[in-house]
Parts: structure tokens; sequence; C-alpha cells
């Protein structure tokens, strides 16, 4: 049996920190320029007065500043990956009305860019509810159900073999697993007879991995079984 | 001093009560991901479960190269079985 329990919504979200590895690149290029002129990039990281990615814009352009200094005139600036990638959407002020919801398995795409007002995810520490606003996390999700509420009265069940679901700080929902099945589908008695298959594997189990194995096939066919109501 | 980096022998040797019982047993979490999809497309309905089955079915072609010719390449097929007991 899980736990419930519904994250409240937090005040700020927590912004996402870009890569160190681009500055700690940047520092290491700098530092060959620095004999041209008095760069320094050592401002510890993460002052709680700037933001990363402003420090980030800083350091790249001291950087191209030292590189203009000691550049042979047709030659143009280096790029750096942050002129290759996306901005970051804004954090809105607001959390939005709704949750934009991305729900991938290899084989399909059950949601793409949906608005839904809420998704419950079987998380490995108890079940999770995911609001509009919700802090942004990094969540391992067990064998259990993927509940999605489209509005009061439309609710969608899937049942998920495991996988990781990610909130992001605008309260976009990737849901990413191997199997995600709506509960129809799944069959009551091969789940009951998948059960007592696997108990009788565990009890004639050789070794730890088919040990493991059997575990696995009781723990997954257990959380169908709930899944289904028994 | 470890003998060796591998990854795989550094998570074995760490305290085992901190690991999942299939990290202890030796699985990665790929293989346990994969093992758990296994157990829900088996208990599937029928028109779904049919349509599950091209799923399981694994080929790989593994070649080793050294000196720039390569080794005698390892096929790993899984084929899921015909009938499901």
């Amino acid at each position: 049996s899980s736990s419930h329990c519904l994250h409240a919504r937090p005040r700020a979200p927590v912004r996402v920190v870009p890569s160190v590895f681009v500055t700690m690149a940047l520092r290491h290029t700098v530092a060959r320029f620095a004999a041209f002129g008095s760069v320094s990039v050592t401002r510890a990281f993460g002052t709680s007065a700037m933001r990363a990615s402003d420090l980030q814009k800083e350091s790249i352009a001291s950087f191209m500043t030292a590189f203009e200094s000691v550049k042979p005139s047709t030659m143009d600036n280096p790029s750096t990956p942050s002129d290759f990638l996306k901005p970051l959407p804004p954090v809105p002020a607001q959390p939005p009305a709704k949750l934009t919801l991305n729900f991938f398995v290899p084989h399909n795409v059950e949601f793409s860019g949906v608005e839904v007002e809420q998704v419950q995810v079987p998380a490995f520490t108890g079940d999770m509810g995911v609001l509009p606003g919700h802090v942004p996390t990094v969540v391992q999700m067990r064998p259990g159900v993927v509940s999605v509420t489209h509005s009061d009265k439309e609710v969608q069940k899937f049942f998920v073999s495991s996988g990781f679901a990610f909130v992001h700080a605008d309260s976009t929902t990737d849901i990413c697993a191997v199997e995600a099945v709506p509960v129809e589908q799944l069959d009551p008695e091969a789940v009951k007879k998948g059960l007592a298959d696997y108990t009788a594997k565990l009890v004639n189990a050789k070794d730890d991995y088919e040990k493991a194995s059997a575990q696995i096939g009781i723990e997954v066919c257990g959380a169908m079984n709930a899944a289904l109501g028994n | 001093a470890r003998r060796t980096n591998d990854l795989a022998s550094v998570t074995m040797s760490a305290a085992a009560n901190s690991a999942a019982y299939w990290r202890i047993a030796g699985m990665s979490y790929l293989k346990y991901s994969n093992m758990c999809a296994e157990v829900v497309r088996g208990c599937l309905k029928e028109p779904w479960l049919t349509k599950a089955k091209p799923r399981e079915a694994v080929y790989m072609k593994h070649t080793k190269w050294a000196d720039g010719k390569p080794g005698t390449p390892v096929i790993t097929e899984v084929i899921p079985p015909e009938t499901k007991a």
C-alpha cells in the first residue's frame, strides 16, 4: 500500500543549473590567455546574488575579451555550446493553470504537449501528485499506476513498468517508461497466474540472478494485481 | 587500494544494504527495467498481446575491432517463445 503525499505548491521554483562543464572549459582556455591580460574568472560558483546563467554569460564575455585581444584580425570568435542551445523556457512568476504533459514509451507517444490538471506518479518513495507549480523533480518510478487527470470527470490510468518522471520549472512534466498500458488492457487471469509462477520460481531459484528475476516478476505482478483492484 | 576501477566491481563492493536487490544480484537498471517491461507485456489481453510480441525480439551483433580489422562477430538474438504457457 502506498502513501499519498501531495506536494504543496512552492513559493519560488528552483531553476536547474546549466552546465558547469562549459564554464570549466572556458576557465581553462581563459587561463591560457591570462598572460596577455588581466582576466580573472575565479568567482565562486553559485553566488546567491547572481543566477547561474548570468555567471555563465559573464565568463563567456570575459573570455571573448581576452580572445579578441590576441586573435588575428580575420578570425571569428568561437561559438560556445550556449549559442546552439534553445534557451530555457522562462520560469513563470505565477504557476500556470495546467500542466503540460509529455508521456512517452519507446514505441509510442501517449501524450505530447497535452495540458492536464494533475498527474499522479508511482514513485519509489510513495505515490506522488504533480500539480502546476510543482518543485522541479526527477522521480524514479516503481511498477505502478500513472493517473492523468484531464478534468474532474476524465481520469486516465496507465500501468507503467518502471521509468522516470521529470517535472521542470515551467510545469512541463515528462514521463518516460519502457511499457505503459491502460489498466483496461491488463488480463487479471494472466496476472494471477504470473504471480503464482514467479513465486514458484523464487523458491526454485538457484542463484542470486534467478532470485532477483523472480522477485522482479513478483513485484510487477503484485503491482498489476493492486492496479486491477485485487 | 582497489585493483580495478570497473564500475561493476565498484558497485558490487559497495555496502550491499544500500543497493536494490537487483543491483546486488548483478543486474543493471536497464536490465531491471526491461525485465519489468517483459512481465507487463506477458500479462496483456489478447489483441495487445500479439501486438507486443515484436517488441520482445532482440537482435544485436557485436564485433570487436583490433588493428583496423574486425574480430569474430557475436550475435545475440532473443526470440520470444512461440506459445506463452
